[in-house]
């Protein structure tokens, strides 16, 4: 009597607990040249091939490697180094941590429902953390951290405390021993189709009106510009603030 | 069929050293992330991989690169270390920019430093007598080498 219910206690408790396995990395394709390192020695990498964690991977020039780590998938660039930090998955999560040492990595995670996904890119000076998304990240000892977003939404902070949420359109640029990223819009800066003055002047028409006062607009003749017509239009404005 | 034989072999023995020499490559590449000061040997072998060559010696990759033009004029020791302004002039004639009017006009290395910040090849934030590290030039490279490919 005892034995059996021992058995079932032993049962129950083993279907009640739910181990964290090492999730799947296995290699897709290979472009170039790409190496990979689990213990001391660097070895050619190859297609279908199963990494491990605490694996480096690196790519050579012209070359790129295709990662698939459970719902993710994930490009090195060429001239790249990536090290497998963690990959951990259950039932209703799964945790990946890729070190970033130079290069540029594309990553695409999918997302699935009831599966909580926590994948983290890790360079010297930052880390994304993504969520159902595609991101670049790439990252150099004199550009610093560059996080782009090609869906979704990324969020990314610095050693140094500071967090973002990076969307589509924004960059995430922080140098190394920068306590602070650069503004996320600051790529979009110029990128304008129209700008908006005040009383309807550029910077270069008021100039202009302040050093030669009002005889040059006196002066003028054509009538486009002398008349005082007003019309109105329909303006479609989309303000993005950082 | 005896021809086709010995045809196959000789292909299969020409192909066997390319997997160690593209091993050479990584190798090279990982030696370099580590050094603080790169050489200019070191981007003389970079600028070989770059032009799409498998690089030998200095000797031999200086005399492409000069048959090349692109480091038409450039004598330095090989253990020399690597100045912006070195790798800027070699990157230049690599990708042939012609935006900058500075540069096509005295084709130095301080304005072929200037034409490598207008294509967004390096940073603005320092000057053409910077001592490069490993990791930079590894960076610098990387950007070279997709910007060749763009055009």
């Amino acid at each position: 009597m005892k034995i059996q219910k021992l058995v079932v206690i032993a049962i129950a408790s083993m279907m009640c607990w739910i181990p964290a396995l090492r999730a799947d990395v296995r290699v897709l394709d290979i472009q170039g040249t790409a190496a990979f390192k689990d213990q001391s020695q660097w070895k050619p990498v190859k297609k279908g091939q199963a990494l491990k964690e605490g694996t480096k991977i690196s790519t050579g020039a012209h070359s790129s490697v295709r990662l698939k780590i459970d719902n993710a998938t994930v490009t090195i660039r060429q001239l790249s180094m990536v090290r497998i930090n963690r990959n951990l998955a259950t039932g209703s999560a799964t945790s990946t941590n890729l070190g970033l040492r130079y290069g540029k990595i594309n990553a695409r995670i999918d997302r699935i429902k009831k599966l909580r996904t926590d994948f983290r890119i890790s360079t010297p000076v930052a880390t994304s953390s993504v969520r159902g998304t595609e991101e670049e990240v790439s990252f150099g000892p004199g550009r610093g951290m560059i996080v782009q977003v090609l869906h979704g939404e990324v969020g990314a902070s610095n050693r140094f405390g500071t967090s973002n949420i990076v969307r589509r359109g924004m960059k995430f640029h922080v140098k190394q021993g920068s306590p602070r990223p650069s503004p996320l819009l600051l790529s979009t800066w110029n990128k304008f189709i129209t700008r908006v003055d005040p009383d309807d002047l550029t910077d270069d028409e008021k100039q202009m009106l302040e050093r030669f006062g009002d005889d040059v607009w006196l002066n003028f003749e054509d009538p486009q510009f002398t008349s005082n017509s007003r019309a109105k239009a329909k303006v479609n404005l989309q303000i993005i603030f950082p | 069929m005896k021809h086709i034989l010995a045809a196959g072999i000789m292909i299969l023995l020409f192909l066997l050293p390319l997997p160690a020499q593209d091993m050479q490559q990584m190798q090279f590449i990982h030696l370099l992330a580590d050094k603080p000061a790169a050489s200019f040997s070191d981007a003389v072998t970079f600028m070989t991989i770059a032009a799409g060559m498998q690089p030998k010696d200095f000797n031999f990759n200086l005399q492409v690169l000069k048959n090349r033009k692109i480091a038409r004029g450039m004598d330095y020791h090989a253990a020399a270390p690597l100045r912006r302004g070195a790798l800027s002039l070699m990157i230049a004639r690599h990708l042939d920019l012609s935006d900058s009017l500075l540069y096509m006009v005295f084709g130095t290395g301080r304005y072929a430093y200037r034409a490598c910040v207008a294509e967004g090849i390096m940073d603005h934030e320092g000057s053409e007598w910077d001592i490069l590290s490993g990791g930079e030039l590894i960076e610098i490279m990387n950007k070279t080498i997709e910007r060749a490919g763009e055009r």
